[in-house]
């Protein structure tokens, strides 16, 4: 058996562990986990805890922010590396204060830095979205608050190490490795014990696909230090990581916004599992996932097609079902142009990834603009998406201006598909010159246009943040009666024993719904 | 024509702002960055100003058309810690 089949096998195993475990409990040690968990999460960490305070809705409010941060800069950064990709030499005068980056440099520092920002975004609207879900509240709005810094501070370091090489830039890459791995655990943690809390009501496909988001990198950062996996598959339990936490935002935002039930439980199971065992191509571009696996690599990365179609059709139909919503909607507009995005991104990373397991490497030249599509297209739009939907309800207020989150959808929305189609054609060109090999500096012109479009996504998470912070404390009040989730599921099933009608609402009952309750064993108590 | 209407000026602004207006300031904003890009697509051999020739303040330091949009995006930054520090004080 090689290496990837039993790396393969090992987190097919921890997929299954892990469904099986939060469907069923942990068996006798169920409240001893939870109290230990529970102290960990906030008396374990002595006066640390005392540094935030724990109202309602700051941890949401606390990763949202410093996820737009680290968004605005990571545009402005990537608009940087894309200007430098036609005039390399246009900040040759920082090097007087000591500001060089080498191209490498500035592409990882950009590719660290986004991927996280757009992560932190997600991580905060699926603690608004598992806590309405769950209807508790989140466990530890204190620890939820408290390690967003922490992950903070990883980007940070992080983004310095990007700068550097030698010795230094791996220290401090290793310690930006455990500031996430930390932050990750306690945000699983604190998602179990929300989770845990929802009483009878069943859990959600947001919150299934939240929690195999977070659990299963963790999983792959264990089997890599057992021995039982390799650095490729970790990679891959990474990029699920960001796809999973993507769908799970896409799955609460656009039935909430649109006001409609998700039109298929069906496509959502093929979704949620689909993701699961099949490793999609998104960002496996350029990995070495080991001699002889070829075979059966291209057919998992065909197969993983059928998830991504699944759930691109369910969130289009739950969206088409009330069209009016959805479209006056600017958090469901934004968050439905991402996941349709997704089509391309997936049809497009099958070619890409495929060539690059055959070792042909004719589609070489692509990896960049396709990586720059999947991060500021699908990722980044859902992202934002959240935030526009997760933020006002955690916040208790609008965002200050509507019309300037209308404009900032715009500015994401234009300034990503300019961008990547100037992008793309560059490739395109330069990919056909250096086959025929001629040196010519024919793509400049759509590099140029390529980088002037991205400005403006930079211009655009600006402009959002702003918003955000005026609607802190200026927006207008949103009551507690608007601030549930609009959706209003048909029917619902629910198992014996005890819950409350607050607890059926947040988890998407109406007045209308149909509550069927399914008892196996009641004939046999009669 | 009675004395009220006779004191209405002839020509009047609404007070609300509607929201294509804004929409409409951006796409202008994209077209014109569109023609800018064009403008160097089509003639290449004619290059743009750059912030350090404009401003000799700046003539060591800004070489290149980069900055103009840096400026922007530090102003942007600076906004947003401006707005930050704003809020906090008014609350």
């Amino acid at each position: 058996m090689s290496a990837f089949t039993t790396a393969l096998l090992f987190m097919w195993l921890s997929a299954i562990l892990t469904w099986a475990l939060v469907n069923r409990g942990i068996p006798i040690f169920q409240d001893l986990a939870r109290d230990m968990s529970r102290f960990f999460m906030e008396k374990a960490l002595g006066p640390g805890a005392d540094l935030v305070e724990g109202r309602p809705g700051s941890g949401v409010k606390a990763w949202m922010f410093h996820g737009m941060l680290w968004f605005c800069i990571a545009a402005t950064f990537g608009f940087i590396e894309l200007w430098l990709s036609h005039e390399p030499t246009a900040l040759h005068s920082l090097s007087a204060i000591g500001y060089s980056p080498t191209t490498s440099q500035l592409h990882d520092a950009v590719s660290l830095v986004s991927y996280n920002a757009i992560w932190m975004m997600l991580i905060g609207a699926s603690l608004h979205i598992n806590a309405r879900l769950s209807g508790s509240g989140i466990a530890s709005e204190t620890n939820a608050a408290l390690v967003s810094f922490i992950y903070s501070g990883g980007i940070m370091i992080g983004f310095i190490a990007s700068h550097l090489s030698g010795d230094w830039g791996d220290y401090m890459f290793s310690a930006a490795g455990i500031a996430f791995i930390l932050a990750n655990v306690a945000v699983a943690i604190n998602h179990l014990l929300t989770l845990g809390g929802r009483g009878n009501s069943p859990i959600q496909p947001s919150q299934w696909l939240i929690i195999f988001a977070l659990i299963m990198p963790l999983l792959g950062c264990l089997g890599s230090l057992l021995g039982v996996s390799n650095d490729s598959v970790y990679l891959s339990t990474v990029t699920f990581g960001m796809v999973a936490m993507a769908l799970a935002v896409a799955h609460y935002v656009i039935p909430s916004q649109a006001g409609a039930p998700i039109w298929s439980r069906t496509l959502t199971g093929v979704t949620i599992f689909g993701l699961l065992f099949f490793i999609t191509p998104f960002n496996m571009l350029d990995v070495d996932l080991g001699q002889g696996t070829a075979g059966l690599l291209t057919v998992i990365y065909t197969l993983s097609l059928i998830p991504i179609f699944a759930a691109v059709t369910n969130l289009m139909r739950t969206a088409g079902s009330r069209w009016g919503s959805t479209s006056s909607s600017v958090a469901a507009s934004i968050t439905l142009t991402g996941v349709v995005l997704l089509i391309p991104v997936a049809v497009g990373t099958l070619f890409i990834g495929v060539d690059a397991i055959s070792l042909e490497d004719n589609l070489g030249h692509l990896v960049k603009p396709m990586t720059h599509l999947f991060t500021w297209g699908p990722l980044a739009m859902i992202a934002i998406g959240g935030v526009m939907a997760c933020f006002p309800a955690a916040a208790g207020r609008e965002l200050f201006s509507a019309s300037s989150t209308r404009t900032s959808f715009w500015l994401v929305g234009t300034g990503v598909l300019i961008s990547t189609m100037a992008y793309f054609s560059a490739a395109l060109v330069d990919g056909a010159l250096s086959a025929a090999e001629v040196v010519s500096d024919a793509s400049q012109p759509m590099l140029v246009i390529a980088s002037i479009a991205f400005y403006l996504v930079s211009i655009a998470g600006i402009m959002l943040m702003l918003n955000m912070i005026k609607g802190v404390s200026r927006g207008t009040p949103i009551s507690s009666g608007d601030a549930g989730p609009a959706v209003v599921t048909d029917r619902m099933t629910l198992t014996p024993g005890s819950t409350s009608i607050r607890s059926m609402m947040a988890a998407g009952a109406g007045v209308d719904t149909e509550i069927s309750v399914i008892c196996d064993n009641c004939d046999e108590e009669e | 024509m009675t004395t009220d209407a006779s004191s209405l000026p002839e020509v009047t602004v609404g007070d609300e702002e509607p929201a294509s207006s804004r929409l409409l300031l951006l796409i202008s904003t994209v077209a014109a960055l569109g023609l800018l890009m064009l403008h160097n697509v089509l003639y290449p051999g004619q290059d743009l100003p750059v912030f350090g020739e404009l401003v000799p303040l700046f003539g060591d330091i800004a070489h290149s058309g980069i900055w103009f949009f840096l400026i922007g995006t530090m102003i942007g930054f600076g906004l947003i810690v401006a707005t930050l520090i704003g809020e906090v004080i008014e609350d």
